[in-house]
């Protein structure tokens, strides 16, 4: 059975998000205290404290309300690192939402966190941000002590589907809609959100070419590298929200994986995932109600080509499915 | 055991010289600064298209012999074809060399290379997650308390977590970049010795790739930059990065291939004077390190 994974930042929307058919949630969390002592530089994961729940009691009240929908909660504490003196802060946290605030399991990226949650026992999923490009690497994060993982955001289905034919048995998560990254989340060792200047990727960068071999020119080599940097730009657009976060119809814009939840299913993944903790709360009910049908209808027995037409259908800006700028799994449609 | 007073200068750290493309290793044993290498690091770290074959590992074993060098050998992150293909090299290398370092730059790669007792493991500087960004030190910390100014600074492999981990996995040292903020020279760690890369630091990496996108004419854009089959291109060219003042940091930037680098700018000795007394070796890379594949 598919499970749509969602984001969550309030509260308030857990029955919003499982009326839209979300069967997990998972969010992040800036206590005060932490906010205190870091201010807004160290973050506890990977997105920023304005796509987090502000706080301890929010936490507790959003993981309850998910129970009582019938859905888990994750705690996403997965920042690409923390400092030596900041890891046993982050594990004690870690051990107590899971033990009293009724959080189900937290999501870590940190191989020296996972090592400390692993001896407390404390139940963790493997981030992206871990970077599990392998199924060797998934056994290293099992080893530790993880139950689930969720795979990198660049592997083709077939990459994914060898990963999982060489795995023993273990859960995996994979992204469907939103965020996708110019780089790999865990090899991007910038933070989102610094000062005026933004994501690292997302820079309007003037690019200068240096030739290795200066001898070397070839005929229309400049034109080629402008155009290259020009399609370049395009794609980075479209990995963000294609310049407007909703199309016409009011669906959200965004790096796309609907077309590819059926070979997804095939590969073993049962669980899907939305990425986006830091898009309005329209854009992700939108988002769930999405993903929500197209792997509904994938359950009631749609084949892959009719999932693909079903997807397409729901969205309906067919050129942009035709340019597949905007797939996270090019190629699958 | 012997503990150096804290006054003592600390050693002069070994000088190891990063080289990606075999016909480089002739030259990787010239003096750098006064200074004579007596390692090389063959391989690279960051592209699984660009891992050595059997032939060019067998010409970089000889080539190392022959002048005199130590050698580690350095590996990508790699998906899961690539993988096998790089665990039947180590398998080789285990009987060839018993003993060689290999610097894992994927969790996968360190788990199997921890098995095999012949090898050494190292854990590259890919699995280093230490923030780098070049932009925080005009952007950010300025305005920043001294405590979170420390935990942006401070490595995560000091903790006791580590350790463990370290010797779950047989880790007998560890890579680090140097970062444009600087460390927390308590926060390096203590169970393992720390080799450090310069000039150029790690900055973002990932399977796609705007070179590869090069060679790929008319391919949707969606298509044209996704991980997959390039004709080499970062062998032939790199990208120097601006941006207008507000957005940028003080370091320079250059892209090769699918990896971004800052280069930290100054003489080897400039460099050294700022390397912690936890730094017991320097990964010194003369060109941008992205060499390698077929061809080299």
């Amino acid at each position: 059975m598919l499970r749509v994974l969602a984001p969550v930042v309030h509260p308030d929307e857990v029955p919003m998000l499982a009326g839209a058919g979300a069967a997990e949630l998972y969010g992040g969390v800036q206590p005060r205290a932490w906010a205190q002592r870091y201010s807004r530089a160290a973050w506890l994961s990977r997105r920023g404290p304005g796509a987090s729940l502000p706080d301890l009691s929010a936490l507790e009240l959003t993981a309850k309300r998910a129970r009582a929908a019938g859905l888990g909660f994750n705690l996403a504490l997965n920042a690409s690192h923390y400092a030596a003196g900041q890891l046993a802060e982050v594990a004690n946290l870690a051990e107590h939402v899971v033990s009293r605030l009724g959080v189900s399991a937290v999501i870590v990226a940190d191989v020296g966190l996972m090592t400390e949650l692993g001896r407390r026992s404390v139940p963790f999923v493997a981030s992206t941000v871990a970077v599990a490009h392998n199924a060797e690497a998934l056994r290293l994060f099992r080893d530790l002590g993880a139950v689930r993982a969720v795979l990198p955001r660049h592997l083709h289905l077939f990459e994914i589907e060898a990963m999982v034919r060489a795995s023993e048995p273990m859960e995996l998560e994979a992204f469907v809609l939103f965020d996708n990254c110019a780089f790999e989340e865990g090899l991007c060792r910038t933070k989102h959100e610094v000062a005026e200047t933004g994501a690292f990727c997302q820079t309007p960068w003037r690019y200068e070419l240096r030739r290795l071999d200066p001898k070397a020119e070839s005929d229309g080599e400049a034109a080629r590298w402008t155009e290259t940097i020009d399609a370049y730009r395009e794609w980075l657009r479209w990995t963000d929200a294609c310049g407007s976060a909703f199309s016409a119809e009011k669906l959200p814009n965004g790096a796309c994986g609907l077309c590819a939840i059926h070979g997804l299913r095939e590969a073993g993944i049962r669980t899907v995932k939305l990425a986006g903790r830091q898009g309005s709360a329209y854009r992700r009910l939108r988002g769930v109600q999405m993903v929500a049908r197209i792997a509904a209808a994938i359950e009631a027995g749609a084949s892959a080509s009719e999932s693909a037409t079903l997807s397409r259908a729901l969205r309906n800006t067919p050129e942009l499915c035709d340019s597949v700028s905007m797939c996270y799994y090019p190629g699958s449609g | 055991m012997h503990r150096a007073g804290l006054n003592a200068p600390a050693p002069e750290p070994e000088l190891a010289v990063m080289i990606a493309d075999v016909s480089a290793l002739d030259a990787a044993h010239e003096p750098l600064a006064g200074r004579s290498p007596g390692r090389v690091h063959f391989g690279n770290e960051f592209c699984e298209r660009l891992l050595f074959t059997e032939p060019q590992l067998e010409r970089a074993l000889t080539k190392a012999e022959v002048h005199g060098l130590e050698l580690s050998v350095v590996l990508p992150y790699v998906t899961e074809r690539t993988y096998h293909r790089a665990t039947r090299l180590l398998r080789h290398l285990a009987q060839a060399r018993p003993g060689t370092e290999i610097v894992c730059n994927d969790w996968g790669l360190l788990r199997f290379v921890s098995g095999l007792e012949a090898l050494t493991p190292v854990m590259g500087r890919a699995l280093n997650r230490t923030l780098v960004d070049p932009r925080v030190p005009e952007h950010l910390a300025p305005d920043l308390s001294p405590e979170a100014l420390a935990a942006l600074r401070g490595e995560a492999l000091g903790s006791a977590a580590f350790s463990s981990f370290f010797q779950r996995y047989r880790v007998r040292r560890v890579e680090a970049d140097l970062s444009p903020l600087g460390h927390e020279p308590e926060s390096w760690p203590h169970a393992v010795p720390v080799s450090l890369h310069l000039p150029y630091t790690f900055v973002a990496s990932g399977r796609v790739c705007l070179f590869a996108g090069l060679g790929r004419v008319g391919v949707p854009p969606g298509r044209r930059f996704a991980p997959g089959p390039c004709r080499y291109e970062c062998s032939r060219y790199e990208l120097e990065l601006g941006a207008p003042p507000g957005l940028a940091g003080r370091l320079p930037l250059v892209q090769r291939g699918n990896t971004v680098f800052a280069r930290h700018d100054g003489s080897l000795d400039a460099l050294l004077a700022r390397v912690g007394r936890r730094v017991d070796r320097v990964i010194w890379s003369p060109t941008v390190p992205m060499g390698g594949g077929p061809a080299c």
